[in-house]
């Protein structure tokens, strides 16, 4: 029987890391957009977008639970008030794989400069605040894929809440009904969010966010994040994300490219 | 479910790598707890629909990979656990998951996912009182998969047309495999006469 040496990213060969370094120079960065409802993520985004299109970059952008495949399963469950927080860790796992493998690193190997509204983390911090264990959503996220940076767009429960009042009210999940048990859906986003904050906090230092204080103005916030962008640094694919892009490049290898390495 | 009152909990898991089979071993089993007055439960693959849904994506969009199809399947689990499982456990019946947890880690070692994120992925689930292989008819590990036939029926529907993946064939061969190891371990036995008779008067 055939030996799938191919599916053992792990166990990879000095071949392949010569392949990912590389690749490296010519590789895009990854940039997440980060921070809880109403930060104004969105809004730096299409800036910071405009902005680098104008140095001359290519840009592609992405979104959290975007995924053909799996957004409508999630999308089904939620409507119907049916997900428990381990399945819906489980699901945002695969949706984000999803994604990741068809969208997010076939650009960043073509040179694209991808940006995320949203990578894992918000998925990470609100399940936490459930009660789900770190680690095992860590596991499920496995092998993880570091963004090279990630802007973390600060902004206190209360200003959160004010914003997404402007607009209407947050849904059952958004607002943490599931576990909260309050009815007033404003009233358990507050509560909510002051847990989902914490565990922001725990994963900007295990995940080194460049916090950005999402209370200023827009204009001040885009500046900040031209000069963070600036000081940012590559992570180097094969010390911080060999694993997923070599799972990735195993069974989705981009047409004609990787031979020619 | 059956209406007789319940003794003891159990938490049975049947496992198979052939669909139909392991459908055909669980009904058999649960009819003869029905015969034996035993108050039972079951809970089959896909109880949350999610893999049926799936089969109506449009064909534009990418198909699953399999590090994506065991983690929906581990959600499907949570959602039998929470709905079927639990519940039918908490009323005293003795309850056949058919598949459970091996099948699904079968089919992942035999396409070369890690058996340590499996083991991470899985353990969630409650260990079982008892765990059994149904006895495959290695004839029909040839036969085309048919997606609604039983989970790695489907996932060898979905991986078959990706490159490089290996054949339907080769991919039961080495879940086979996996589970014969189990045995060897003592982590599983065969569903002969003797465990169904074991089974039914636990």
């Amino acid at each position: 029987m055939a030996e799938y040496a191919a599916f053992q990213p792990t166990k990879a060969g000095a071949r392949q890391l010569k392949l990912l370094e590389a690749r490296e120079s010519k590789r895009g960065l990854f940039i997440v957009f980060e921070g809880p409802d109403g930060a104004g993520k969105s809004t730096q985004k299409k800036l910071f977008k405009k902005w680098l299109e104008s140095e001359g970059h290519q840009v592609v952008s992405t979104k959290s639970n975007s995924s053909l495949l799996v957004k409508p399963l999630i999308r089904a469950r939620k409507l119907a008030h049916a997900l428990s927080p381990a399945e819906a860790c489980l699901m945002e796992a695969a949706e984000f794989r999803h994604r990741l493998e068809n969208e997010i690193l076939p650009a960043l190997w073509k040179g694209q400069i991808v940006l995320a509204d949203r990578h894992l983390f918000t998925n990470l911090a609100r399940n936490a605040a459930r009660g789900l264990r770190l680690d095992w959503q860590l596991n499920a996220y496995a092998p993880l894929f570091w963004p090279d940076m990630v802007f973390y767009f600060a902004i206190s429960a209360e200003a959160s809440i004010d914003r997404i009042a402007a607009t209407g009210e947050p849904t059952y999940y958004q607002a943490g009904q599931d576990i909260t048990d309050i009815d007033n859906p404003f009233a358990s986003y507050r509560q909510f969010m002051k847990r989902v904050l914490q565990e922001y906090e725990s994963l900007a230092l295990i995940f080194r966010f460049m916090t950005v204080d999402a209370e200023q103005s827009i204009y001040t916030q885009h500046r900040n994040l031209r000069q963070l962008f600036r000081q940012g640094m590559k992570r180097p694919w094969t010390e911080w994300n060999a694993d997923a892009v070599l799972e990735w490049l195993a069974h989705k290898p981009p047409a004609g490219e990787v031979e020619s390495e | 479910m059956s209406e007789k009152a319940p003794n003891e909990s159990r938490l049975i898991a049947l496992e198979g790598t052939h669909g139909p089979d392991l459908a055909a071993a669980t009904e058999s089993l649960l009819r003869k707890l029905a015969d034996r007055k035993r108050a039972w439960g079951a809970s089959r693959w896909d109880a949350s629909n999610t893999f049926f849904e799936m089969r109506f994506a449009k064909s534009s969009v990418p198909p699953a990979s399999v590090r994506m199809l065991i983690l929906l399947y581990a959600s499907d689990l949570v959602f039998r656990l929470r709905w079927e499982i639990a519940p039918a456990l908490k009323e005293g019946k003795l309850v056949v998951a058919a598949p459970y947890v091996d099948t699904a880690v079968a089919l992942g070692v035999a396409v070369g996912l890690p058996k340590r994120w499996l083991a991470d992925l899985f353990s969630f689930a409650p260990k079982p009182d008892g765990v059994f292989r149904i006895e495959e008819k290695k004839k029909n590990w040839h036969k085309k998969c048919k997606p609604g036939d039983g989970f790695v029926e489907f996932c060898c529907s979905v991986l078959a047309n990706s490159h490089p993946y290996p054949d339907p064939a080769d991919i039961r061969a080495r879940a086979l495999d996996y589970l014969d190891n189990l045995q060897e371990k003592k982590g599983c036995s065969e569903l002969k006469k003797k465990a169904v008779a074991a089974i039914c008067e636990s």
